[in-house]
């Protein structure tokens, strides 16, 4: 599940103590502490903290804590314990999915004041950002969350076996149609080879961008378009069987070296960041 | 009779064998340093290495970890102890209006799943100040309705003559339960003493409710903030070794006082 949500990972911000602060301004004799509460481990915690510490020595009227949460749904937990006793985090980090269900419940302010202070309108703070990423984020007009580690679905693709079968591999696909074109060039009718393989959920909560090399923005593709692809491949033979089943059950399929394309986000090892 | 036996004997055998799969996975995995292609093999190849442990110390702060989850097991036991052992001699022995009623009442809260007090427990350690602290983290487990009944039980299976000698010789209600009944009732005490520091040093959902400052982290926050999630999947070496840091000292202490332990829950009925 860690892996599905974090796909869509978003800023929410319970922003009370943020707005709060801002108002008082830099005239506040004492900083305003508040809690940033985060749910992701290892390296990237270390990160966090980099990033916070940094925040907290270039200005003197906010105090940030970096809070360590647990997984995705520790957080909202303990996001939604801490707000009901009376200690509700500053920010917070978390599922994008999450986002609507907070607004419901009057447990969020809207970042727009905050926004509107820098001297710009939500629509205008929105276009730094690709409009995939939108829809999760603004809800009834108003910034609730702001995108920030999102999870970006990446194509890779085995350029050997593109030049194998005579596909450019300069030019990988761009669209779903091209997707399944170059993957029926790419299977072995033999069955030595499928062709390409993704975890169907990765696609679907991915929602807007084809797959396209590190390339993502300007796709149209849609949340329904991705889910009616991943059901096509098992009568066009193009994809590894077991592949194409709900990615909570994954099982260990072929090794991604023998795999000529593979669509998921990017995975990043505890050792390399 | 004797094939019977030896049934048993295999049965009990392959559950101790199946018990200790992840123990040996995870000696298996933390003495594999790097990414072996075989990452999780129980049978692995060499080559084999101390370094996941040096790197798990280094990802995170253990002495502070181990500290605040010492002083969290032991804080929780020391009240405990008392509470407990008042409170189970007073339902055992002592006769007041609606102890029956109250003793009904401590066995219903035994049905309660924990997470549901997650929010006013919150709210009430707010309202003491006590949110954030390592107090707060132990309070609401200073009474325990486990360790009442279990101590109501062992106390009541403790027959009345030894204190009322104690009583005949002139001593008040105390005397006679320190120097009576709490030195008979040792294996219950120390039964749930047993239930509960194994409970509270695994306990995760709590301390990552109720502590939010990096500085009163316990082991289980601590280990998960360094090794839980996708980020860490490749990295099952060190992860191997941090969880191996945070059940090295459970392990150790029960295998020094095994003897004693399991005697202590034979005694005591549980589990």
């Amino acid at each position: 599940m860690t892996e599905i949500t974090r796909r869509t990972a978003l800023g929410a911000a319970i922003a009370v103590p943020a707005a709060a602060a801002l108002a008082r301004g830099a005239f506040a004799a004492d900083p305003v502490e508040i809690d940033l509460f985060f749910p992701v481990p290892g390296k990237l915690a270390d990160k966090m903290k980099e990033l916070i510490d940094r925040f907290n020595g270039q200005q003197s009227a906010v105090k940030a804590t970096a809070v360590y949460t647990g997984s995705y749904d520790d957080t909202s937990l303990k996001t939604r314990a801490a707000t009901k006793a009376g200690k509700p985090p500053g920010a917070v980090i978390m599922s994008a999915n999450f986002v609507r269900e907070y607004v419901i419940n009057g447990d969020v302010d809207p970042f727009d004041p905050i926004i509107a202070k820098h001297g710009k309108s939500p629509s205008e703070f929105f276009d730094q950002f690709w409009p995939a990423l939108k829809p999760n984020a603004m809800i009834d007009g108003k910034i609730y969350g702001i995108p920030y580690q999102n999870s970006t679905p990446l194509m890779y693709y085995n350029v050997a076996a593109f030049t194998d079968v005579g596909l450019d591999p300069e030019k990988p696909p761009t669209t779903w149609r091209e997707w399944l074109d170059a993957a029926q060039k790419l299977t072995k009718p033999s069955g030595d080879r499928w062709a390409s393989t993704f975890p169907a959920l990765t696609i679907i909560a991915a929602g807007g961008p084809a797959p396209s090399s590190c390339r993502t923005a300007g796709s149209t593709t849609t949340t329904i378009t991705a889910a009616k692809f991943t059901t096509t491949p098992r009568r066009h033979w193009a994809h590894s069987p077991c592949s194409t089943r709900s990615s909570t059950k994954r099982r260990s399929c072929r090794p991604v070296s023998a795999t000529p394309m593979l669509a998921r986000a990017p995975f990043l090892p505890a050792g390399s960041a | 009779m004797r094939a019977e036996e030896r049934l048993w004997a295999f049965v009990a055998a392959s559950a101790a064998l199946l018990w200790a799969v992840p123990f040996a996975w995870m000696a298996v995995a933390s003495l594999r340093p790097g990414v072996p292609p075989d990452i999780a093999s129980l049978t692995p190849t060499g080559p084999f290495g101390l370094g996941n442990f040096a790197e798990a110390w280094a990802s995170g702060n253990f002495p502070l970890w181990y500290l605040n989850t010492v002083l969290m097991c032991g804080g929780i036991l020391a009240v405990q102890l008392v509470t407990v052992s008042m409170a189970g001699y007073a339902f055992a022995r002592l006769r007041f209006p609606g102890r029956d009623l109250l003793f009904s009442a401590f066995l219903l809260q035994l049905l309660l799943i924990p997470p549901l007090l997650i929010v006013p427990n919150l709210a009430t350690l707010v309202s003491l100040h006590l949110y954030d602290r390592l107090l707060g983290l132990m309070a609401p487990y200073f009474a325990s309705a486990f360790g009442v009944f279990l101590m109501r039980q062992t106390f009541r299976a403790i027959p009345r003559d030894f204190e009322e000698a104690a009583m005949l010789d002139g001593a008040s209600i105390p005397v006679p339960i320190r120097h009576v009944l709490l030195p008979l009732a040792r294996p219950g005490l120390v039964a749930f003493a047993i239930v509960s520091v194994t409970a509270h040093w695994n306990e995760f959902l709590w301390p990552l409710m109720a502590v939010s400052s990096p500085r009163n982290h316990v082991l289980t926050v601590g280990l998960a903030s360094f090794a839980s999630g996708a980020e860490a999947g490749s990295a099952w070496g060190v992860v191997a070794a941090g969880t191996f840091f945070v059940t090295a000292p459970l392990l150790v202490f029960f295998l020094i006082f095994q003897r004693r332990f399991v005697s202590s829950f034979v005694y005591s009925g549980i589990k």
